[in-house]
C-alpha cells in the first residue's frame, strides 16, 4: 500500500533531476514523419486517424477558423498519446499534473477570448446575456456569465486532471 | 598488405576490449554529437523494424516494453517496499526492528487492586 494515495502520481526523478521532460517528449518518437506520399503502415494508419479527426472538427469552420487546425490537432494527438501511454504499467502520465493541464488550458482559453473580443467585440459581449432573460435578472446574469467565463480554464484543467488521475 | 583501420573509425562491435577506453575518448560528446548519436540510433531502429514491407507489431512492442522497464526503474526505491514478502512487520519500511533482550525479564510486583 502506498504511503498516501497520490504517491504514484509524484513527478519522476533521475538522480534528483526531473525526468518529466524526456517522458513528455517520448510520444514524439512514436509518431514518425515522412516526405513520401505512400508510406509504411504505421505512418499511413496515423495519417488516416488524423484526417478522420480533422474532418470531424474542421468542416464546420470557415477558412479563417481552419487556421486553428494545426494547433488543435497537435493538442489532440499529444493528449491522446500521453493518456494512452499512461495505461501501461508503472508509466507516468504527464496529464495527471494540474500544472501541465493549466499550462495548456489558460493560453488556449485566453487566446480564444482575446481573439473574439478583438475581432467581434459586440457578439462576444452579447454572449454574456442569454436570449429571453427577464429584465430584473439581467445584472445578476451578466455577473454569473462573467464568472463562468473566467472559471472555464480551471474547469478544463481540473476535468482532465481528475479524469486521468481516476 | 592488410590496411589498419584507425580506432576512431571502427564500429563498437569491432573494437577490442583493450582499445575500448581510447575508442570512448574519440567519441564526440558535444551537444550536437549527442543529438546526432540519438538521431542515428533512432533511424537505425526505425529502418530495421518499422520502415519495412512486412512490418509486424514487434517493432512498436519492443519500444513500449523498454518504456515500461524504464518507468519501473525510476521509482524503484519506493516500489522496493511494496514487494510481496512472507512476513510483514508493521512499519518495516520506516524503522529498523528494535533489538529484543535474549534473557527473560524479571517478574514485576503485581499491583494490589484492593488498595484504592
Amino acid at each position: 500500500m502506498n504511503e498516501n494515495l497520490f504517491a504514484s502520481f509524484a513527478a519522476p526523478t533521475i538522480l534528483g533531476l526531473p525526468a518529466a521532460v524526456p517522458i513528455i517528449l517520448f510520444p514524439s518518437l512514436l509518431i514518425p514523419t515522412s516526405k513520401y506520399l505512400i508510406n509504411n503502415r504505421l505512418i499511413t494508419t496515423q495519417q488516416w486517424l488524423i484526417q478522420l479527426t480533422l474532418k470531424q472538427m474542421m468542416t464546420l469552420h470557415n477558412t479563417k477558423g481552419r487556421t486553428w487546425s494545426l494547433m488543435l490537432i497537435s493538442l489532440i494527438i499529444f493528449i491522446a498519446t500521453t493518456n494512452l501511454l499512461g495505461l501501461l504499467p508503472h508509466s507516468f502520465t504527464p496529464t495527471t499534473q494540474l500544472s501541465m493541464n493549466l499550462a495548456m488550458a489558460i493560453p488556449l482559453w485566453a487566446g480564444t477570448v482575446a481573439t473574439g473580443l478583438r475581432l467581434k467585440t459586440k457578439n462576444t459581449l452579447a454572449h454574456l446575456l442569454p436570449q429571453g432573460t427577464p429584465t430584473p435578472l439581467i445584472p445578476m446574469l451578466i455577473i454569473i456569465e462573467t464568472i463562468s467565463l473566467f472559471i472555464q480554464p480551471m474547469a478544463l484543467a481540473v476535468r482532465l486532471t481528475a479524469n486521468i488521475t481516476a | 598488405m592488410a590496411s589498419v583501420i584507425p580506432v576512431k573509425d571502427k564500429k563498437l562491435l569491432e573494437v577490442k576490449w583493450v582499445e575500448l577506453p581510447s575508442w570512448i575518448l574519440t567519441r564526440d560528446f558535444s551537444p550536437s554529437g549527442i543529438f546526432g548519436a540519438f538521431r542515428r540510433s533512432y533511424y537505425r531502429y526505425y529502418n530495421k523494424y518499422i520502415n519495412v514491407k512486412k512490418r509486424s507489431i514487434s517493432g512498436v512492442t519492443m519500444v513500449l516494453a523498454c518504456y515500461v522497464l524504464f518507468s519501473y526503474c525510476l521509482p524503484y526505491k519506493q516500489l522496493k517496499h511494496e514487494r510481496l514478502c512472507k512476513y510483514y512487520l508493521r512499519g518495516h519500511a520506516r524503522r529498523p526492528p528494535t533489538p529484543r533482550p535474549s534473557w527473560p525479564e524479571p517478574l514485576r510486583e503485581e499491583h494490589n487492586l484492593d488498595r484504592c
